[in-house]
C-alpha cells in the first residue's frame, strides 16, 4: 500500500529535502505533490487525493497553522493526516497544531526516522 | 537575553550545520565576511524581545551547502539553482535552535519567514561567530537585537 504526500513550504530546499528524506526512510509514496503555502496546498487538496500532508509553519499568505484549522473546517479534508514540520520549537504552538488535529510534529533538523515514525504513525504503520 | 553570547551562538550553529548539512566546522575568527560579495540570508523572530540572525558564506560555501542538505553531487546542476535557498533554510533551522536558548520556558515566541540578503536592522551585531568547514568554507552567525543592545 502507497500513500500520496503533499510537501508544503515555501522554501524550495525545504520540500526537497522532505521529498529526500522521504525516499531515504523507505516510505513508498504513490506520488508526491508540492505547495509553496497553504493557499496552493488548499487548492491542491481540493483538486487532488490526499493521504498525507507534510507542512511548514511559517509561510507567506496562509501559514500552517491556517491551513490546518482550515482543513479541518472542511468535510472532505477534515481525516486527512498532517504532519507539522519545522524549526519552530515552541511548545505552545505545537500544542495548538495537535489540538487543531496535527497527527505529528517534526522540528528541524530534520531526523530521518523522526519523520519516518511520524508517516508510520499517520498511516497505521502501511505507508 | 543579555547573557546569550557568542558561546551560544557558536554552539547552536555548529549543531545546526552538523545535523542538517553533516557539516563539520572549527571556529576561525580569521574569517572575513562582507555582507557585499557573499550570499546572505536574514531572519527575525521574537524570543519576545525582536532580534535578528544573519547567516552569511561564498558562493561555494553556499554550493557546498546546498549539496549536503539535497544529498547531490557538487556538479548537479540543482547545487547552483538551490544554493541561495539552502543558506536561507539553515537559517531557519539556526533561528529555531537559538529561540530556545534565548527565550524563558513557556515564553511566546516567534520566527519570520528567511529573507536572502543583508538587513540594515543587523549592522551592528551583538554577538558574530566565525567557520571554516573541513573543506575550506567560510560561515559567520551574527546576532542582533532590536534595541541594539550588545552583549
Amino acid at each position: 500500500v502507497s500513500s500520496s504526500f503533499l510537501v508544503v513550504d515555501d522554501s524550495p530546499v525545504g520540500r526537497k529535502i522532505l521529498r529526500r528524506v522521504l525516499a531515504m526512510v523507505g516510505v513508498e509514496a504513490s506520488s508526491v505533490h508540492e505547495a509553496e503555502d497553504g493557499v496552493a496546498a488548499l487548492e491542491l487538496l481540493r483538486a487532488q487525493t490526499i493521504d498525507i500532508v507534510l507542512t511548514d509553519i511559517h509561510m507567506p499568505r496562509m501559514d500552517g497553522i491556517e491551513l490546518v484549522r482550515q482543513m479541518r473546517a472542511d468535510g472532505r479534508l477534515a481525516r486527512t493526516a498532517v504532519i507539522v514540520v519545522s524549526s519552530d520549537r515552541n511548545d505552545a504552538r505545537q500544542q495548538e497544531l495537535k489540538s487543531l488535529g496535527a497527527c505529528a510534529y517534526v522540528v528541524k533538523p530534520l531526523r530521518p526516522e523522526m519523520l519516518r515514525d511520524a508517516v508510520l504513525a499517520a498511516t497505521g504503520g502501511v505507508a | 537575553v543579555s547573557a546569550f553570547a557568542s558561546s551560544g551562538l557558536a554552539a547552536v550553529a555548529t549543531n545546526a550545520l552538523e545535523e542538517a548539512a553533516f557539516l563539520f566546522v572549527e571556529q576561525d575568527d580569521s574569517v572575513a565576511l562582507a555582507p557585499q560579495g557573499s550570499v546572505v540570508a536574514s531572519i527575525g523572530f521574537a524570543a519576545p524581545k525582536r532580534g535578528l540572525l544573519r547567516v552569511l558564506t561564498d558562493v561555494d560555501g553556499a554550493r557546498l551547502l546546498a549539496a549536503n542538505v539535497l544529498g547531490l553531487e557538487g556538479d548537479d546542476p540543482d547545487v547552483d539553482a538551490s544554493s541561495v535557498a539552502a543558506v536561507s533554510e539553515l537559517a531557519n533551522i539556526v533561528a529555531g535552535l537559538l529561540l530556545v536558548e534565548v527565550s524563558a520556558p513557556g515564553a511566546l515566541t516567534a520566527i519570520d519567514i528567511p529573507r536572502v540578503g543583508a538587513d540594515a536592522r543587523n549592522a551592528r551585531p551583538a554577538c558574530a561567530v566565525s567557520f571554516r568547514t573541513a573543506e575550506g568554507y567560510p560561515f559567520r552567525f551574527e546576532l542582533s537585537w532590536e534595541d541594539g543592545h550588545v552583549a
